[in-house]
């Protein structure tokens, strides 16, 4: 036994030795760099709503609205700064409207592009990465970080900069699967936009209708909102015709439910955010690039509209 | 707790220190910290269905001393009846009753009847089919004479629970693994080197093999509709080393963790794409399996013997089981019954066991009819694991009638062109490894034994592959067995 710890001890020194700059050195300082995943997406739009100014039109939600809005579009036509901060709806509501409310300014307008029913907790695996990536999220998931992942992170971090320091400019950016991290300036993310659309899908994805608690929660927001002289917006997410088609009485209901009890106007009808079937590319609600220009126009004109009323 | 997670890499050393250092002058407290150790294992993915496990263990353990102690051949009978249908029960209930009932209905519907039959909304708890299939064996062996009813609870239960070969097996005998529990053990450091060396290896397929090769074969099987017949071959050609690097590379796993522990767990691979030819796959592939479904099923039935029609229909009953056993889905039935086909023609011209040693013993390469008679059994495989992978049996069929299509010709739509160019040139390298070693019982158990310097270095350079490759802690494949 004597032998085997011993030999065991020394193996593990030459390793160390040997992968020591895997754990402790940074690839040029900057690991952060490297990570391609799209959670990690959170550091530049956090970065980016701190940098601009209002009146700033920020857009939160789930995947819709980072794959499916083209921000550039809508602020040569509003002349609003915008930032788009939505990326994933594993974040849950909760996270998404909590990170928004130390960020707002008098005059800023926020649009809540949220998924049907979205749930209000954060999914663990993407809340795992969330902070692993971007620490400061803590506070907007009112959660403490164990010990064991302080201290792990950093190392976990560093393997997958690693990783991706090796790896990335051996691969190519051609898939129409991987999902990545690039985004444009304004938190849109273009890594999708010259992927080939699949012939197919399966976007017959049935809801489920709940008593959504979201509402609740939207309510509350608008309040803080109200307090900082922000306005708050809210308009369905796009979906295929054949996802609409099988949920048209789901949605309905929901859509009453919004009517009766969402403080939030509403700026459209889900009708409204209703899609071709061969404007998506992979899920229910990821619009290609062609989508994306549509849904930006409506959206244009329904802000405009907005606007107008409010002269 | 996954083999390739944190979690177990700082479960393990903890079990081995307690195990050598503390409870190392005491074989009954090696035995309970054994089986304390499988059940905080088990209990990691669902504390719940460790209560099964438990009344699985004590059920078997009851029924074989009532047998024993029976004094009428009609008791013994009766007790072991019991623990079959209660086994057997259990694992029809979690495994194979939704689909029993949908099948059902399927089957009325066609005949335009309607039937509302509820199913079940239960999970399949983790290694079911493993460890019933344990219990199974030992209530068997009791009941035909061949061994004794273990009397020593503890003894029993770590030979059905440890945790090395819980979730996915190998799947143990009682006159393989009890005689070890009950025997002391002693440190041997060869034994735990080698098994640390096959830990090693089994991490490697599992994380560099398995989970490169999960990614492309899964973005190709999901999207088979959009893909020419060429890149459809290259999905199959993935999850060919995607099974096989998960299910041996767990399996290394296993048999290097209980050889840390002094216990030789049932060999389960031994490189079973070097094979001539099918039947010769076979008895490399899932060893355990086979040769469970062989002395369980196939024996009793009549075997080989009682003419040819008796040898094709025990053939094909055991080949479809063990399909079944794979899953409730007509896609492993399928799978089951294509494997059943390929074998036939040696089993009826007698020639199933033409190739029993290693192909090309003793020499660097295979001679050009052994090289046909693999890459033709290999291609074999390939095919059959079309069906294995598919959602259903229209998946498959659509997959395979674009392979028999003109687009098998085009040049593959390679999703990440030089990513899969990788795990392509990774899986050339492991191939080669495995070729090399394909004498030993793993790959790299005899590898550099005369040079530490360069056995060292490949360590090294196998831990740095796993840690590039290593992503999360993808669930092992045949858990779901």
């Amino acid at each position: 036994m004597g032998r085997f710890i011993l030999r065991l001890l020394l193996f593990s020194i030459v390793l160390i030795v040997f992968l020591a700059p895997l754990f402790f050195f940074r690839i040029g300082g900057e690991r952060l760099k490297y990570i391609d995943n799209p959670v990690a997406a959170i550091i530049d739009k956090h970065e980016r709503i701190k940098k601009i100014n209002s009146p700033r039109l920020i857009i939160t939600g789930g995947s819709n609205a980072f794959y499916g809005i083209n921000s550039a579009k809508l602020r040569d036509s509003l002349n609003l700064d915008v930032c788009n901060m939505a990326l994933f709806a594993g974040f849950g509501l909760d996270f998404m409207l909590n990170e928004l409310k130390d960020e707002l300014k008098s005059n800023d307008i926020v649009l809540l592009s949220i998924e049907y029913f979205l749930p209000s907790r954060i999914n663990p695996k993407a809340e795992e990465q969330l902070i692993r990536y971007y620490p400061n999220s803590i506070k907007y998931l009112n959660k403490d970080i164990s010990t064991k992942e302080k201290l792990l992170n950093p190392i976990k971090l560093n393997i997958e900069s690693v990783q991706n320091f090796v790896l990335k400019p051996l691969t190519s950016k051609s898939s129409i699967f991987i999902q990545t991290r690039l985004t444009n300036e304004y938190g849109d993310a273009i890594g999708n936009l010259n992927f080939k659309n699949p012939a197919h899908s399966d976007f017959a994805v049935k809801f489920e209708y709940k008593d959504w608690e979201g509402i609740a929660k939207l309510n509350q927001f608008l309040e803080i909102a109200a307090l900082k002289n922000v306005k708050v917006l809210f308009v369905f997410p796009p979906i295929p015709e054949v996802t609409y088609n099988i949920n048209k009485d789901i949605i309905a209901r929901l859509e009453a439910d919004l009517k009766s009890r969402l403080k939030i106007q509403v700026l459209c009808t889900p009708q409204d955010m209703v899609f071709d079937d061969n404007l998506f590319f992979d899920t229910e609600y990821h619009l290609n690039k062609f989508g994306r220009e549509l849904r930006t126009n409506k959206l244009i004109e329904m802000i405009k509209d907005f606007q107008m009323s409010l002269l | 707790m996954l083999f390739n997670s944190v979690n177990f890499a700082i479960f393990l050393p903890i079990v081995f220190i307690l195990y050598w250092f503390v409870t190392n002058r005491n074989l009954k407290a090696q035995n309970i910290l054994l089986l304390l150790a499988s059940y905080f294992f088990y209990a990691c993915w669902d504390y719940r269905f460790l209560f099964l496990l438990i009344f699985s263990t004590f059920l078997d353990y009851f029924t074989g001393l009532r047998m024993e102690r029976s004094k009428s051949q009609k008791f013994k009978k009766m007790w072991f009846w019991i623990s079959i249908v209660v086994n057997l029960g259990f694992l029809g209930l979690f495994k194979y009753y939704n689909f029993f009932i949908t099948s059902f209905v399927d089957v009325l519907s066609n005949f335009g009847l309607n039937a509302n039959l509820g199913t079940l909304q239960i999970i399949l708890p983790v290694g079911i089919s493993f460890y019933t299939f344990h219990g199974l064996s030992y209530v068997i062996d009791i009941y035909k004479s061949r061994i004794k009813a273990e009397a020593n609870y503890i003894d029993y239960a770590v030979f059905v629970s440890f945790f090395p070969l819980l979730v996915a097996g190998p799947i143990e005998r009682a006159t393989h693994l009890l005689p070890q529990i009950k025997k002391k053990r002693v440190f041997n450091y060869v034994q735990a080197v080698d098994g640390l060396r096959q830990i090693l290896w089994g991490l490697f397929k599992k994380i560099v093999i398995a989970d490169s090769c999960a990614e492309f074969a899964n973005q190709i099987f999901n999207n088979s509709d959009n893909l020419n017949g060429s890149t459809l071959v290259l999905g199959a050609i993935f999850f060919t080393f995607q099974i096989y690097g998960d299910f041996s590379g767990y399996s290394d796993i296993a048999l290097g963790t209980g050889r840390l522990f002094g216990i030789d767990l049932l060999k389960n691979f031994s490189f079973p794409y070097f094979s001539r030819d099918i039947a010769e796959f076979w008895r490399r592939w899932h060893i355990s399996l086979s040769t469970w479904f062989r002395d369980y099923l196939y024996i009793p039935l009549g075997g080989s013997k009682g003419g040819m029609w008796v040898k094709i229909r025990n053939t094909l009953i055991i080949f479809l089981v063990s399909g079944f056993w794979h899953g409730a889905n007509w896609t492993f039935i399928a799978w089951g019954l294509l494997n059943a086909l390929y074998i036939m023609p040696s089993i009826i011209f007698n020639t199933n066991r033409n190739n029993l040693d290693i192909v090309a013993k003793g020499k660097y390469f295979p001679s050009f009819k052994e090289l046909c008679q693999m890459i033709l059994t290999f291609s074999l495989t390939v095919f059959a694991w079309i069906f294995f992978r598919a959602s259903d049996l229209q998946h498959a069929l659509r997959y395979i009638t674009k392979i028999f299509s003109k687009s098998v010709f085009e040049i593959p739509i390679y999703f990440n062109r030089f990513a899969s160019l990788i795990v392509l040139f990774v899986i050339g390298i492991f191939l080669i490894i495995e070729w090399q070693g394909r004498e030993n019982n793993f790959a790299i158990e005899r590898i550099f034994t005369k040079n530490l310097l360069l056995r060292w270095l490949s360590y090294i350079l196998i831990i740095l592959a796993i840690i590039v490759s290593f992503g999360k802690a993808e669930s092992f494949v045949y858990f779901q067995f």
